[in-house]
This record gives C-alpha cells, structure tokens and sequence, in this order.
C-alpha cells in the first residue's frame, strides 16, 4: 500500500544501532495512517527517540525500509525527499527555536525557504498560525529567551504548522509544562487535528495526553514493536512494561479521568 | 598570518560554539527536518564571510606594520616619513601585498570549514561543546600554519 493511499509512514524490517553497534531495534515493523494519531510509548532506553530520529531521516538505520509519504530518505530524486520533508512537521521536546530570530521570523522561516510566497503573504500566514496557537500578533516581536515553557512550544507548533503539513511529528509534547498549562496544550493539539485532520505521531509519557489524543498506541519493548492497537486492546495486553505502563497507579487515575 | 591566527581564535572558536549549541538546542536538526540543507544554511555563509573578511583584516594589519616601521625608522633611523614611502616600493615588491591578500582568503575559508565541521559534530552535551571549541581553535591554527608552508613552497621562486 502506497503513502498516498493509506499510510503517511512505513517501516519495515528496520534494525537500528547505536554506539558501537549495539543493536536498539530488531525486525521493527510499524505503519501509521494518514488520518490517525498514534502514540508511540516505551520504557526507558527503549530507543522511541532514536526510532523518531530514523523516521525524520536525522539517522540512517542498519538495514530494514522507511517510507515516509511513499519516499524513502535515500531516494535519489533530491526533489521527492524535499517534498515529502515538507509535508511533514516536527514539535522538538525542547522548541528547537532559532534563539537568535524573532517569534515571527521562527515561523516564517521555512515559508521563506520553500519560496514562492511574498512578505505580506508571510505576515498573514504567520499571523494566522499565531492566532492557531492562541498567541497575539505582539508576540511575533518576542525573541525565544523572553517566552515562558508553554510559550516556547505553542511557537514551535505554530512553526511546525507553517507550511500546513499532512504529518505531525510530537516528542513528548507537554514534558515540562505544570498540569493546567498541559491541559491546555492538549486541547490545543485536539483542535487543530480536528481542523486539519493530519496524521500525528506522538512519543509521550504522559497518560493524560495519551488517553485524550490517541487512536492507536504502539508498544516499543524488546527492541521491536510488541502491538500497535487501540488503547483497549493494548491495555489487555499481557506484557510486564503495559502492564507496569497502564496498571499502575497513574494508569488507573488517567483512565478515570478520561 | 598572523591576522588568519587572531581569527582562528576570535571568530573560529566563535563558530565553533554558535554551531555547536544550535546543535544542543536541536536546532541543526530542526533545520534537516525542514528539509534545508545545512551545508548551504550554515555553512557557505560563514566560509563566505570569513573569506571576504580575512582580506580586510589582512589590508588593516599590512597598514599598521607599516605605520609602525614608519613610526620606529623615524625615531629610531631619522629616515622621515616622506624618505620612508619613496623607498617602499624598491624595498618591498607590490606582489607581496597581493600575495598576502590572497592567502588570507584561502586562511579565512580554511579557518571557516575547521570551524564548522568541528561545531557541526558537537555531541548534545556542554562537555562536548567545550571539547569541541578546543579542538577547533588548535585544528584551526595547525591548518593556517600548514597551509602557509604550502605556499611558501610554491612561491619561493616569488623575488623578495
């Protein structure tokens, strides 16, 4: 099946190392669809960040195939890769912003790069995406080091939405943030699904966040992907890390609260 | 020389640790994700610039050496000023300024790339990006010194 028919990333197979060829993935398989949201959950040392750097092609796995909108990162076309790269955002666990620009010039940033739009067109668009994430035209003057935790990540949102893209990428979006500010990232996060319907891949530790914004959950244990399912089916599952994961304490609190 | 020696320390190691932290801070990443080349981002800017700026600073060196020959043969030789800049030219062939302007170009650029390809490989860590400055700042000036031997080489032919 083809990025464009059903799913926006493919894995197959993939065996990632790390060091000196410590193996972290093993026969790793996942699929995700281009209208879902799927959290990505583990232990520890698990590899999730290394199987997101693999997936954004910031890592050459050992051997196995990642499609990402049908494109594999060493497609020789240089034109498909920027392509589908840009159809994809990433919302870094720390912001990732550019310290030395303006809130403003962060997000027109990649419009600027891809071209073709003018700066009154920037200004709007950057305006909108600000508006999205429930920041005020005036903030677009900020430099990084003036904004709060909650800030520095609606920012990155707004600049991982710039270009519009089919596939958001999340690194434990609201590590950081105090319960309320959380909260409201969450919802934030759920409203511009619902407005844009793309495709979100989510590594989070937060069972808040997950119970509120997930479809599917797949489990990175034993170096490969043990289930990929929805909550219900994955939280019957009989493995010691769901087990730990969702039976604990903090699992049963979330799944009250949800 | 010694003005691509004064970069490799002043501007070299400064590139070395605004790469190295933007590697910290995921930044290089953010720009990879975004399908933007950090070869042309990040680095031709910087080897551009410090090619185009070593020039100057080599023109502004040239100048005060010999003000300062000026200033120590007046009151040192009582050769005047005037005596000083008729005999210039016989003394000193005008090729020799070229020829500096265009070694610290190859200086600027050679200081630029060690620069940036030891920020570009600083590790997510403050230990690293220290290690980093260090290595660059010595890499930095070992490959301006090497450099410089290649083209007293192939101009020793050039009269003095």
């Amino acid at each position: 099946m083809t990025a464009d028919g059903a799913y926006v990333i493919e894995i197959e197979g993939l065996v990632n190392t790390v060091g000196s060829g410590v193996v972290l993935h093993r026969d790793l398989n996942l699929q995700v669809r281009r209208d879902e949201v799927l959290s990505l959950v583990g232990g520890s040392g698990s590899g999730k960040t290394q199987l997101i750097r693999v997936i954004l092609g910031l890592k050459r796995p050992k051997a196995g195939r990642v499609l990402v909108f049908g494109v594999s990162w060493d497609d020789p076309s240089a034109k498909k890769v920027r392509d589908a790269r840009r159809r994809m955002g990433m919302l870094f666990q720390n912001g990732a912003l550019y310290s030395a620009l303006t809130v403003f010039d962060n997000i027109a940033f990649p419009l600027r790069e891809r071209g073709g739009v003018s700066e009154d067109e920037i200004r709007a668009i950057v305006n909108t995406k600000l508006a999205q994430v429930e920041l005020e035209p005036r903030h677009g003057r900020l430099l990084p080091a003036n904004l709060s935790g909650g800030m520095v990540k609606r920012v990155s949102l707004a600049r991982a939405l710039a270009l519009s893209p089919d596939l958001l990428i999340l690194d434990e979006p609201t590590a950081g943030l105090d319960p309320d500010r959380s909260e409201s990232f969450v919802r934030l996060i759920k409203r511009l699904r619902e407005d844009h319907r793309f495709a979100v891949v989510m590594v989070t530790h937060d069972l808040d966040t997950l119970f509120e914004l997930t479809d599917r959950v797949a489990v990175l244990a034993d170096q490969h992907i043990i289930a990929c399912d929805t909550l219900d089916v994955v939280r019957g599952m009989d493995h010691r890390f769901v087990q730990n994961f969702f039976g604990g304490e903090r699992g049963r609190r979330a799944l009250e609260q949800a | 020389m010694l003005a691509s020696i004064i970069s490799a320390g002043r501007s070299g190691s400064s590139i070395t640790a605004q790469l190295g932290v933007m590697r910290v801070t995921e930044e290089v990443e953010a720009l990879s994700v975004m399908g933007i080349s950090v070869t042309s981002r990040l680095v031709l800017p910087k080897v551009l610039a410090l090619a185009l700026a070593l020039p100057l600073v080599a023109f502004c060196t040239d100048i005060a050496a010999l003000a300062g020959g000026m200033l120590v043969s007046r009151f040192t030789l009582g050769i005047t000023p005037e005596a000083f800049l008729a005999a210039l030219p016989d003394a000193v062939d005008v090729i020799h300024f070229w020829i500096g302007i265009g070694k610290s170009i190859v200086f600027g650029a050679a200081v630029a790339f060690v620069a940036c390809h030891y920020g570009l490989r600083v590790l997510p860590n403050t230990d690293s990006l220290a290690v980093g400055v260090t290595r660059s700042v010595v890499a930095s000036i070992t490959s301006v010194i090497i450099l410089d031997a290649i083209f007293a080489i192939m101009l020793r032919n050039v009269p003095a």
